[in-house]
């Protein structure tokens, strides 16, 4: 799946002032893009427009050739199921770590094993086999991270975009999320990625560096 | 008295609760829709605020003037009925129900709700998600408003009439016997509401319902 942000401006509301200042980048398949930038600099914002999640004042979204926000509400719903944001802070719902993996799961339909088995298999690949079983609001951070991250995995996003994964992960588990990412876009999926993680920027197809809500530049690594 | 203080204290919680219920079929709902919306004109908080404070007798007295024979609702005959003070509890209660629920709920909307959204849940599954997680505050949300509707006079006394054996609660009971001069009674019945409204709030978190949890 091809997203193309053409120009965008986004003001939170009741703010003055732009989050972001006229931004166009383009994500398509098969690539891990990351976004480099300071506290504050807008990769939240430009996460979350992407996410289709935050309506921006002006510009556009174009998904897959088409632009995202004037078309009518059950395309958009369409194209909202394959891309998926994961929250910069986990968030995470009240019971089990398995419950909380399948809960897109069960929002698309799959019976209560199916999910919860699929939710196991992810948490083992990710290297967190031993949360099994645990509340999930019991979680440290870096462990909450990862059952945020294998939530979004588990229903198999178009577009999954990251808000600093890296953040609460041991080394040993970023390197597994990273070697399960680059294998996961080969299946033609797009992966953007926030970080201050200058190492993970180097396994990047495409990196973009934002400040000030505007995108500086973009490099190939 | 006539009747004995059980009968009295069962009426209490049968009006009351049922005046908490009508009050959250159309609070709980109101507040989400607010929770919902990313802004909202600064008005409107500080205006639902300000009326939770709304004096009882207030409210009592324009139900009053509005149920009387010669009021605009005076043909439903509903003036001295306990309809009449579950219809005034419950809009007494309504402006603090919806500003308790709706600092629960919007915080849960911007956290849960966003999940949810980004997951692919449709409007409906989003609000399940964020009434389930937000469950704890909103049934503090409905606690309170029973206490404050169990322990109000205003209204039950102008609109309920205090007609015993029909209409006659805790508070209307007390501020009779006081009229009577029977202190004694009327501290021990006191007593006995201040231990219905606390114990009401303590039995619903001891039969875990809900647990009271902390943050997100
Ligand atoms: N909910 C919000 N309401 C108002 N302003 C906001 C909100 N979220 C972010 N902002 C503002 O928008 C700007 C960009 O914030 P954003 O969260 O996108 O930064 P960031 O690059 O993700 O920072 P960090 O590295 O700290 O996560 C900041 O100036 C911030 O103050
Ligand atoms: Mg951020």
């Amino acid at each position: 799946m091809r997203m193309v942000l053409d120009d965008v401006w986004y003001s939170y509301p009741g703010q003055r002032g732009w989050a972001l200042r006229g931004v166009s980048v383009s994500f398509r398949e098969g690539e891990l893009v990351v976004l480099l930038g300071p506290n504050g600099s807008g990769k939240t914002t430009l996460l979350k427009v992407a996410g289709l999640l935050l309506k921006p004042q002006k510009g556009r979204v174009i998904v897959e050739g088409r632009d995202y926000w004037s078309q009518p509400e059950e395309a958009r719903q369409a194209i909202k199921k394959k891309v998926v944001y994961v929250h910069e802070r986990p968030i995470m719902l009240k019971g089990s770590v398995e419950r909380n993996i399948a809960y897109g799961l069960f929002l698309r339909g799959y019976r209560e094993e199916e999910a919860l088995e699929k939710a196991r298999r992810l948490l083992e690949e990710l290297g967190g086999e031993k949360l099994a079983g645990k509340d999930a609001r019991s979680l440290s951070f870096g462990e909450a991270q990862l059952v945020s991250i294998a939530r979004a995995l588990a229903v198999s996003p178009h577009i999954l975009l990251l808000d600093d994964p890296l953040s609460g992960l041991d080394l040993e588990r970023q390197e597994l999320l990273l070697g399960f990412l680059e294998s996961y876009k080969e299946n033609g999926a797009c992966i953007v990625m926030a970080t201050h993680d200058m190492q993970a920027s180097r396994r990047a197809d495409k990196v973009f560096r934002i400040n000030m809500g505007k995108v500086l530049m973009e490099a190939r690594s | 008295m006539s009747e004995t203080v059980i009968e009295i204290a069962a009426r209490s919680v049968l009006i009351s609760g049922a005046a908490t219920l009508l009050a959250s079929t159309w609070s709980l709902p109101a507040a989400i829709v607010l929770a919902e919306r990313r802004t909202l004109p600064r008005i409107v908080l500080p205006v639902l605020e300000s009326m939770v404070g709304m004096p009882t007798v207030l409210v009592g007295l324009l139900l009053y003037l509005t149920f009387s024979s010669s009021g605009p609702l005076g043909f439903l005959g509903l003036l001295y009925t306990p309809q009449a003070i579950i219809i005034g509890q419950s809009i007494l209660v309504t402006p603090l129900m919806i500003s308790v629920s709706y600092r629960v709920l919007s915080a849960a909307s911007r956290t849960y709700g966003e999940l949810a959204e980004t997951l692919g849940a449709t409007l409906w599954e989003r609000r399940v998600l964020v009434f389930y997680q937000s469950a704890a505050g909103l049934v503090g949300a409905v606690v309170m408003s029973f206490s404050r509707a169990v322990g109000e006079l205003g209204v039950a006394l102008m609109v309920g009439g205090n007609i015993s054996g029909y209409t006659r609660v805790m508070t209307t009971a007390i501020a009779l016997e006081v009229s009577k001069g029977n202190y004694e009674i009327a501290v021990s019945l006191g007593l006995i509401l201040l231990a219905i409204s606390s114990s009401i709030s303590v039995i619903i978190r001891l039969l875990g319902i809900t647990r009271v949890e902390n943050g997100t």
